[in-house]
């Protein structure tokens, strides 16, 4: 199991962008909806919003970007802190060095999301190990299209993006 | 209160002796024409024996071979100054024994050894059996399907044929059974199933009829059956009650039963009867374990007043025996609890519970003066007569608060399981318990409920059963909108109650299958409406699983509740120490004691709360021999992972300790959070 500060490391190649504090709660969106592995996927959420973001696969495996600590819940730590990530309005995500938890019992790792061509869910809650219908879940899919193509001077690396509210 | 206990009837007992009927059993019903008994160290020796009023007597058969001496004495189990008889038979001889002085009233529990004195193949030991009754025959009568909601169960009526009844001392025999199957009910737990009317004194053959449950569709033979039988009555009085009142006596004043005049409206024979009941012993364990009664006394005081109840109270004063008093911890206070009859809605008739009802005790003249309601005197069967059944037991003193609000919610009652729970639930995922953010039980939480917890699960975590029972269902949600809880299993549980798993990945199990507690029912997933991965588990108490509300909080049923092992026991042959067990209020070693082995027991315990417990041990056998001062023995016992002694270590030893049959041992334990 890697540890917490490999985690943490810049391998992670999101853009973080914190918005005002006042922003209700809203939707989340993921741009473009097909996305290209030489592209950036763009997901814009309202904030705050839940603690929790998890990318669903096209065979429904999941792989946790942010989580709550829970005992037990076979997860080493987040790629994002979770306080922090409640306030992130936008993430940019390159398919190519985009990483997450699987979550998979016996198995869990830290592993490559975009591993297939297919239909990919995020999903944004505050808690998403659950199905309590008092509990907010937002989503988004995007159609990942591997290109195959050479990732020189692609957007795969981190991309930092502008902050935007 | 567990429907099993409906099914059991009074038992009461002058001695108890088992029948091993293991092989007779198998396959079609059939049993023996005659008890005979061989050991496998001592070919062919027999011990046969009779009892009769305050006396006992057999033959002792010895063999060729067995080649030496071999010698014969009975053993009583409450008794100080045990009665023995001792004969020296050599090879291949025979001699009648008898053994005598047994004082009426008393509880024995007849236990006749043999052994050579220079040890080697012949050195052996059995509980004597006796040609009093025998099963003659066993049939099925019927099989029915058990109306919903638990129809997923059988019930199956057999009928036993009792014959050789000799027992002409007695005024009735009644057969108990034990059924060891963990899907079978009631399991491990005495049934009555046959009963001989002696008082006529012509009668020598009864046939009587008892039912259990099965699993639907389950093939059951009697391979798992063990029948004992026990003789009830031997001491009690009868006498008429005027309206105008009167008193009537157990021999030796043992027990008054005073009538209050206008008590009945004509003259009325009443029948007072001191008998004994592991039966209801393990009754008033159950129905009045927030009291947490223990010990309890070795006898019941019985009060038939044939067709009719008194309109009045009855007062009642009853001298309890000093081998009582003598258990009795210095904490606790003596009260008496009364049978009553029908007090709940039960599905099975014949319901019946123990409450507390008024009473003090005056320690100097040992004596015990209750007040009888009207209402405790009831027939726990339509056929039967009208009867009051009175028992009396050890209480703690502080349980004041428990006699003013008992059997609220989350209440602890025994083994520290909440009555909320129907029993103590296994942690259904393979790692753990741990409930996930907002995945708690909120029943009416503003907005929509959450009847059931949320435990974090990686998909593929093994689901298992959280106890065992009957697959009702296993399915794939197709129900739509927001209400899809994915592949979803049901299990029935033998209790009535049920449990639920939902969003699972895969289903390993069919509706119909049997299913132990632990065994995998899945693995998790995030089918239907959830938002990701994670095990919903359900438990419904009443089993009632179309009706939501009637769910409870699973959690507080499993997680943090401990199961083990407790190992009790002399560690070292050829010490034979035997010694009943109890866990709080519950007994772990099964009340004929005839059955604990030498050397070192294994008792389950499981829902256990964390914090603090105590094991009580009572002296029930020594090493034989050991009649006399200065006899020492060892016990000792292991506690399983998670439960400590108060010093903190995991076992207890003494050792070369002088033992008294009837002596106690409280040990405090604690479990960890």
């Amino acid at each position: 199991m890697r540890s917490k500060s490999e985690i943490l490391t810049p391998l992670f190649f999101v853009l973080l962008v914190l918005a005002p504090l006042s922003a209700a709660r809203g939707t989340m969106r993921c741009t473009p909806k097909t996305l290209q592995s030489n592209e950036v996927l763009v997901i814009s959420m309202d904030v705050p919003h839940g603690a929790e973001l998890a990318a669903f696969d096209p065979k429904g495996e999941q792989y946790y970007v942010s989580f709550l600590p829970v005992p037990g819940g076979g997860r080493d730590a987040p790629a994002i802190r979770p306080n922090l990530f409640r306030d992130v309005a936008e993430l940019r995500i390159s398919p190519l060095t985009f990483q997450g938890w699987h979550y998979r019992y016996g198995a869990e790792r830290w592993t490559s999301v975009f591993s297939m061509e297919g239909e990919y869910e995020f999903r944004l809650s505050e808690s998403l190990s659950g199905d309590n219908p008092n509990v907010r879940v937002d989503s988004c899919k995007v159609n990942y299209v591997s290109t195959r193509q050479s990732r020189g001077g692609d957007a795969g690396d981190a991309t930092l993006g502008n902050a935007s509210d | 209160m567990s429907t099993r206990r409906v099914l059991i009837l009074g038992i009461a007992a002058f001695g108890f002796l088992h029948l091993d009927t293991t092989s007779a059993f198998a396959g079609r019903p059939r049993v023996p024409d005659a008890p005979v008994v061989s050991w496998s160290n001592i070919s062919d020796t027999q011990i046969r024996g009779s009892i009769s009023q305050c006396r006992i007597e057999g033959v002792a058969v010895n063999t060729p071979e067995c080649n030496q001496r071999i010698y014969v004495t009975g053993q009583f189990g409450e008794c100080t100054d045990t009665p023995q008889a001792l004969v020296n038979l050599p090879s291949a001889a025979a001699e009648s024994w008898t053994l005598s002085g047994l004082e009426p009233g008393q509880q024995y529990l007849l236990w006749a050894r043999a052994w050579t004195a220079e040890g080697g193949v012949c050195t052996a030991v059995a509980s004597v059996k006796t040609d009093v009754l025998h099963v003659t025959n066993l049939e099925l009568v019927r099989e029915t399907r058990v109306p919903p909601p638990l129809d997923a169960y059988d019930a199956v009526e057999y009928r036993l044929s009792v014959g050789n009844n000799t027992a002409e001392d007695y005024d009735r025999v009644v057969v108990g059974a034990w059924v060891n199957h963990p899907i079978v009910w009631p399991q491990e737990s005495e049934v009555v199933v046959g009963r001989v009317n002696r008082r006529g004194g012509a009668e020598t053959r009864s046939t009587d009829t008892f039912t259990f449950y099965k699993p639907h569709g389950m093939t059951f033979d009697f391979s798992s059956f063990d029948f004992s039988f026990e003789v009830d009555s031997i001491l009690s009085s009868r006498a008429e009650v005027a309206p105008t009142g009167s008193s009537v006596t157990l021999p030796g004043a043992s027990a008054i039963v005073q009538f209050a005049p206008g008590s009945f409206s004509a003259p009325t024979f009443v029948s007072l009867a001191s008998t004994f009941t592991y039966v209801l012993e393990d009754n008033i364990l159950e129905t009045a374990a927030v009291f947490r009664p223990y010990p309890v006394v070795s006898r019941e005081l019985r009060i038939q007043t044939g067709g009719v109840s008194p309109t009045n109270d009855t007062v009642v004063t009853v001298t309890l025996p000093q081998s009582f008093l003598n258990g009795i911890l210095s904490t606790y206070h003596i009260r008496a609890f009364a049978r009553f009859v029908g007090h709940e809605l039960s599905w099975e008739p014949g319901f019946i519970s123990f409450d507390p009802v008024e009473s003090q005790f005056n320690a100097t003249s040992r004596t015990i003066t209750l007040t009888l309601p009207p209402s405790a005197f009831a027939p726990e069967n339509t056929s039967d007569p009208i009867e009051a059944v009175v028992i009396f037991a050890g209480t703690p003193a502080n349980d004041g608060a428990a006699l003013a609000a008992p059997l609220e919610a989350g209440q602890e009652t025994q083994a520290g399981v909440s009555p909320t729970c129907l029993q103590g639930l296994m942690c259904p995922l393979v790692g753990g318990c741990n409930v996930a953010v907002l995945g708690e039980f909120t029943p009416d939480r503003n907005g929509r409920p959450h009847r059931g917890v949320d435990y974090v699960a990686a998909r593929g975590t093994t689901v298992r059963a959280a106890s065992a029972g009957i697959v009702e269902r296993s399915y794939l949600s197709t129900c739509t909108p927001k209400c899809n809880s994915g592949n979803t299993i049901i299990v029935r549980h033998i209790d009535g109650s049920a449990s639920r798993y939902l969003h699972l990945e895969r289903r390993d199990v069919v509706a119909g299958a049997f299913v132990n507690e632990g065994e995998t029912l899945g693995t998790s997933d995030n089918t239907g409406d959830s938002r990701g991965d994670h095990l919903h588990f359900e438990y419904v108490r009443t089993g009632d699983i179309t009706t939501s509300s009637e769910r409870i909080d699973p959690d507080q049923c499993i997680g943090r509740l401990l199961s083990g092992v407790i190992s009790v026991g002399s560690p070292a042959y050829p010490d034979s120490t035997i010694v009943s067990v109890w866990f709080d209020t519950v007994r772990l070693s099964r009340p004929d004691w005839e059955h604990i082995q030498f050397g070192m027991n294994d008792y389950n315990v499981s829902g256990v709360s964390s914090g603090s417990h105590s094991i009580l041990l009572r002296v029930e056998y020594i090493p034989f021999g050991c009649g006399s001062p200065g006899c020492r023995s060892s016990l000792r016992v292991v506690l399983p992972p998670g439960m400590r002694f108060s010093n903190g270590t995991s076992q207890w030893d003494i050792s070369n300790v002088l033992l008294d049959v009837g002596r106690y041992f409280t040990l405090p334990v604690v479990v960890s959070p």
